[in-house]
């Protein structure tokens, strides 16, 4: 395994490294992993660079590479708007992959706002074919349509805690002693009222725009890996949008779902982090192939499709 | 646009391939002074690598040659962070320092570090890495013991509130492995033990110059002769802080640019 370290986009303003397999790469496929929020492009508990050498042992190109004023790469000087530039970085990164190391396709993949962008780009660019995606949020819901449904995740994830939390002297002791976030509770109960009150046409419209996206990214042969942290709130978020996460359009063929259990948004515990790798490393199997045969093959085989079912 | 003066590099043996961002001085203003950013570790590396992005480019505009590197085991750096100890981390800061006098052709070297990387350019200055010109010490770790303790503490309250139940060898220190060596080493140091002159002239940084272990610190450096000066930070411990809302602490890098050039 060897790691470069490259300049690259506009005026080499992108800082990235690319980590290559031990001999030639056994896919014309490469992975990109994207800025976990605004971490560097090491990611949180350096699981980038864990993932990266993980999938280049197997065979593939991995870049991972920081979006424009992240990390080391450049500020842009122009006035594109954010969600524009952070398109064109992401392009320019496949655009280098494919003139420098001859890569075909791409699997995008990123924790939290890195799998929110690898989400939209893996709706708007042919060539990706593949994204994992880890606590994807609201998967974009937010920044391309304005629709927020961030406090009805926020009081769903308030509850879930609460009501997985058992009832100890300590925890009543500590709810009437004045130590309780109390504004955080009282949020959520307003939150939950008003949505039965009122009803709620934002959690309906994030769930019409996740089920859209994700169906038509399926049709046309994407592959997806949704995986969340138990306890972070992207899961409640797809709990309230679609009633269950049994119910991601698409779940068994080409969209896998796995839940780290006892794992937190940061991945704080070790165990946490070897699920993650494991579960990515199983995954990629997929892309031992070339984005041609992976077309076909999508089209033509039921019985792989259908053996992914948990 | 202007030209890019960052370059990303690896440098070292094959074995030991350590990563490295050169920031190139503006020309014109270049001087004879080139700077060696030493970061902290596990999640204080990540909160602050934007502030010392922020540093190294405000040094460079300035004319100073910077190299801000990952420690083996760390970062973008080869290695796992199990195979990193004291003595690596020492080697490494070393091999950065004469990286960066090939690339820049710099005489003079100065270091700065932030938390456990500002006593490890302390350590590396005292013993390995002679004729030290300038050495900026941000909130150094006086003490290796306090500081482990303090991280498995905080540790320890993350995994209660968020309820997380780690196995029976999981004890870590915030999801990063850290050797036992490095354990070791770490619960054996203290900076007011060390009795050579790290350098010619010092500056602590520090949000509390009152405590026993920086006064410790600030006489003994006075006893060997040091031009030593200690400056109270303004404003939150940016280390500590969620990665999405840190912001860069500007107030800090300008007293690092002022006493730069004020020392010469």
């Amino acid at each position: 395994m060897r790691e470069e370290a490259v300049c690259l986009g506009e005026n080499g303003s992108l800082v990235g490294v690319v980590t290559l397999p031990p001999a030639k790469p056994k896919s014309d496929i490469a992975f990109v992993l994207l800025n976990a929020g605004l971490i560097h492009r090491v990611g949180p508990k350096r699981l980038y660079v864990r993932l990266a050498r993980a999938l280049a042992s197997l065979g593939f190109i991995v870049l991972r590479f920081d979006l424009s004023g992240l990390g080391d790469s450049d500020y842009r000087r122009d006035d594109l708007p954010e969600e524009e530039s952070v398109r064109r970085d992401v392009r320019q990164a496949m655009d280098f992959l494919n003139q420098e190391k001859d890569v075909k396709g791409f699997v995008l993949m990123g924790i939290c706002a890195g799998s929110v962008i690898s989400f939209i780009l893996a709706s708007e660019d042919p060539r990706v074919v593949g994204a994992g995606l880890i606590d994807p949020a609201d998967f974009g819901a937010s920044v391309l349509l304005g629709i927020s449904a961030s406090k009805e995740t926020e009081a769903s994830h308030y509850f879930r805690t609460v009501s997985s939390t058992p009832l100890t002297m300590k925890r009543i002791l500590r709810f009437s002693s004045g130590r309780s976030n109390y504004s955080r509770a009282f949020a959520s109960l307003w939150t939950r009222f008003r949505r039965l009150v009122r009803g709620d046409r934002s959690v309906t419209a994030a769930g019409e725009f996740v089920s859209t996206r994700i169906r038509s990214l399926t049709q046309r042969g994407t592959r997806l890996l949704l995986m969340y942290t138990e306890r972070g709130d992207s899961l409640d978020f797809v709990r309230l949008v679609l009633g269950h996460e049994r119910n991601i359009p698409g779940l068994g063929g080409l969209l896998s779902l796995r839940v780290i259990i006892g794992a937190d948004h940061d991945f704080t515990l070790p165990s946490a982090q070897e699920e993650l790798l494991a579960i990515v490393k199983e995954w990629s199997s997929h892309f031992f192939q070339t984005p041609e045969t992976l077309a076909i093959g999508e089209r033509g085989t039921t019985a792989i499709l259908s053996s992914e079912k948990d | 646009m202007s030209a890019r003066r960052v370059r990303p590099f690896y440098f070292g043996p094959p074995s030991r391939r350590i990563f490295a961002c050169y920031h190139e001085p503006l020309p014109g203003v270049a001087r004879d002074l080139g700077v060696v950013l030493c970061y902290p570790m596990g999640d204080e590396y990540l909160l602050s690598h934007r502030t010392f992005r922020r540093l190294a480019t405000q040094l460079s505009q300035n004319g100073f040659a910077v190299l801000k590197f990952d420690y083996y085991g760390c970062g973008d750096s080869a290695g796992d962070p199990e195979e990193s100890n004291v003595a690596t981390c020492i080697e490494d800061i070393a091999a950065a320092a004469s990286e960066l006098q090939r690339r820049h052709g710099c005489r003079k070297i100065g270091f700065v570090g932030l938390r456990l990387g500002a006593t490890l350019c302390y350590v590396a200055s005292a013993s390995v890495q002679r004729d030290v010109y300038a050495l900026i010490l941000w909130e150094p770790v006086v003490q290796g013991g306090p500081y482990l303790d303090d991280l498995e503490a905080s540790y320890a309250k993350r995994v209660r509130d968020l309820q997380l139940t780690p196995g029976v060898n999981e004890g870590n220190y915030f999801g990063y492995p850290v050797s036992q060596r490095m354990q070791t080493d770490l619960r054996q140091l203290d900076l007011r033990n060390f009795r050579a002159k790290p350098a010619e002239n010092v500056l602590i940084l520090t949000y509390d110059d009152e405590t026993p272990p920086t006064r410790g610190l600030v006489s003994g450096l006075e006893r060997e002769g040091v031009t030593c000066r200690c400056d109270r930070v303004v404003g939150s411990r940016f280390w500590v802080q969620d990665v999405n809302r840190v912001l860069v602490p500007k107030p800090t890098i300008d007293s690092i640019l002022h006493w730069i050039f004020e020392i010469g």
